[in-house]
């Protein structure tokens, strides 16, 4: 890390180095990737080093006329030395966690784990306040009590295999991908509001002038754009939340690249092919107009964990033996201006998690969870989904139950002269699956009603509208 | 937000009110009557000095506090609901949680749950309430639910350890009856005490007035 030699590092040129070098211990390509990287090419004025140099000299002088000896080279206390997770999930500090992963199961269950073992800080003064970042390969994310039949063009997700994700918070249905970036932000139960973070990361974001719009937070606590010439405020992120065990969090997707156009199609749902769903309790999704903000993930990374240090993070300590009102450090570089500016005299561990990092099973468990079935679509409250058979001239309403179980079926004969199939013989083909109905455990899938279905044709478009599989 | 920044004002306002010969119309007086919109409704005046403290301070920016004060008669059992009519005497006794669950223990030893008129109001419209499957047996602190309202799932534990025998099926179809009725019509489930004898004495369970209290420590 020291950029001179090792054997005569100057406490000042610690302090100096590890101030622009709070972010990992990490190589260039780190640094690189929160946009610090220019920081390593920082070159100095010939009097400012002149000046530099002699302030060292005349701090080091004064340390051995006091102490006698110089004092010792001091840490930065926010270098990150340790690969594993379970070393900062329950450090009682404000912590910023990056994920590098791109698996959204596996981040979802990280984001739960460090949630979960976030502790609570006994008195209102001190905050342990998280915030993650994660970028998932192309999915589409449901609320925790959401019907993705109803949401999500269900056939299609399958056929493009694009996963199916539902989350533990509130609200409506997202499309990620690499072009969105996701920020969860962790607090106490009592501290919980909706609109605090929203306007964390509007102000860090609108301190940065290259950006294509200036960012707002509305009513309902969604972050976006500035009135545009047509009236509207588009929409650039959208938020959930969760209240559990004295804490919260506010986690939402920033739409800063994503693919727009394949958003829309699959939350395009034609009713003619896939039915109608009657989500009856379910939460539904509120669709509003959105945009890109088109800015670097990187760079909306490295401006809101800037606010988020500047706001809850602790100020920069290098350890007991310093004494802060001796000298303003920031004074001394004639950097205050600066350090006020940046506001990099708060700061917060940051913890990039990638494939290398070692997670708890914990992590694993829950992703495992959150990929079965039972979870994805069993957690759909109560609905029914009728679906129309032109060429048969039938209509099937399915009733389900909790856990997606079929309570019941009822088939429905439309006027149709040009049957190629009497009603008798689309009555008996159903027989069967009407029997396993009534037993009590058939689950909503595709495949497996399809499978008792007696006419192949009958059987493909069944599993086919139901959910792509037959 | 700074939190130095409002320190700071803070000591000004502090300041202001230690003054004895203070006129009645200031806005810092004892005896003008709180708003709605006061930011810190929960502080009586008398307490005012202790905005000094930082935890009394984080409060004022407490947006889960909703704007009504309360007092006792906002956390009893409406007496025109199945919860107190389900025996002739009504419920025996009433306890309530740090996570804003309310507890009506009956005769019967069966106690309803839900959760309290603070908790409703902090977290606005309901829009989906999640029930837990009767026949389940439930341990203290165990999740037996969950509250969506605006975009954030809340979750519901249990008081105690028992057997789930009745649940609110009205919620589902209509989950505002949380908002409207959260002490009463709004409950969640009836749970069969397994341990009745160790629930009334519980430490961890606080009747109205310890509840009321803890919600002005917050």
């Amino acid at each position: 890390m020291p950029l001179s030699s090792p054997k005569r590092v100057s406490f000042i040129q610690q302090l100096f180095n590890s101030r622009f070098r709070i972010i990992t211990s990490g190589d260039a390509a780190d640094n690189d990737d929160f946009n610090l990287l220019d920081f390593q090419h920082y070159q100095e004025s010939p009097d400012v080093k002149k000046k530099r140099l002699e302030l060292i000299e005349e701090v080091e002088n004064e340390n051995i006329l006091e102490e006698g000896v110089i004092n010792p080279p001091k840490e930065n206390p926010n270098k990150i030395l340790s690969n594993i997770l379970e070393d900062y999930v329950g450090l009682k500090e404000p912590i910023a966690f990056v994920s590098k992963i791109s698996n959204p199961y596996r981040n979802l269950a990280i984001e739960d784990h460090i949630f979960n073992q976030m502790p609570v800080p006994k008195d209102q003064g001190s905050n342990y306040n998280r915030l993650i970042f994660y970028t998932n390969s192309p999915c589409v994310v449901i609320g925790k009590n959401q019907n993705p039949w109803k949401e999500v063009n269900v056939p299609l997700l399958n056929s493009l295999h694009i996963p199916l994700v539902r989350r533990k918070s509130g609200g409506g249905t997202v499309v990620h991908d690499g072009g969105n970036v996701n920020y969860s932000f962790m607090t106490t139960k009592n501290n919980f509001d909706r609109y605090t973070f929203a306007k964390i990361i509007r102000d860090g974001v609108n301190k940065y002038e290259g950006s294509k719009y200036r960012l707002e937070v509305n009513e309902r606590g969604d972050i976006t754009t500035e009135k545009q010439q047509d009236d509207v405020c588009y929409k650039i992120s959208g938020s959930a939340y969760k209240l559990a065990k004295g804490k919260s969090y506010h986690h939402g997707t920033m739409l800063l690249n994503l693919r727009l156009d394949i958003l829309k199609q699959l939350l395009h749902r034609d009713e003619a092919k896939l039915g109608i769903v009657d989500a009856m309790a379910s939460v539904g999704s509120v669709k509003s107009k959105v945009t890109n903000f088109e800015m670097e993930n990187d760079k909306f990374i490295e401006l809101v964990t800037n606010e988020f240090q500047s706001i809850y993070g602790k100020p920069i300590d290098y350890g007991e033996q310093s004494d802060p009102d001796e000298y303003d450090q920031n004074e001394l570089f004639g950097l205050t201006d600066f350090v006020e500016a940046n506001a990099l005299n708060k700061t917060t561990k940051v913890i990039i998690i990638d494939d290398d990092t070692t997670l708890p099973e914990y992590v694993y468990e829950t992703e495992s969870q959150l990929k079965e079935w039972d979870w994805k679509f069993g957690g759909t409250p109560r609905f029914s989904h009728k679906l129309m058979n032109e060429k048969f001239g039938f209509e099937i309403l399915f009733k389900v139950d909790k856990r997606a179980i079929v309570r019941e079926m009822e088939l429905t004969f439309l006027p149709n002269d040009l049957r190629i199939l009497s009603e008798d013989k689309i009555k008996q083909s159903f027989e069967f699956l009407q029997n396993m109905i009534s037993k009590g455990e058939m689950k909503y899938k595709g495949s497996e009603l399809a499978g008792f279905i007696t006419n192949d044709m009958i059987s493909d478009w069944l599993g086919e509208s139901i959910d792509g599989t037959s | 937000m700074l939190p130095g920044r409002a320190l700071r004002l803070e000591v000004v306002r502090v300041e202001k009110t230690n003054i004895p010969s203070q006129s009645a119309g200031s806005p810092f007086s004892p005896s003008q009557p709180e708003s709605c919109d006061s930011p810190a409704p929960l502080v009586s005046p008398v307490t005012r000095s202790s905005l000094m403290r930082p935890s009394v301070l984080a409060r004022q920016f407490k947006p889960m506090i909703p704007s009504v004060r309360y007092n006792s008669t906002n956390f009893t059992i409406n007496t025109q609901s199945h919860v107190f009519k389900y025996l002739n005497e009504g419920p025996k006794y009433v306890k309530f949680t740090e996570e804003h669950e309310w507890l009506a223990v009956h005769e019967d030893d069966t106690g309803f749950v839900g959760i309290t008129t603070y908790a409703a109001e902090a977290l606005g419209d309901a829009t989906f309430i999640e029930l837990p499957e009767v026949g389940t047996t439930v341990d203290i602190g165990e999740n037996i639910g969950s509250v969506e309202s605006v975009k954030s799932a809340s979750e519901i534990y249990s008081p105690v350890h028992g057997e789930i025998i009745a649940v609110n099926d009205i919620l589902e179809s209509k989950p505002q009856l949380i908002n409207d009725d959260p002490m009463g019509n709004g409950w969640i489930a009836q749970i069969k005490l397994l341990e009745p004898t160790t629930v009334e004495s519980s430490e961890e369970l606080m009747d109205s007035e310890q509840y009321e209290d803890s919600l002005k420590d917050e």
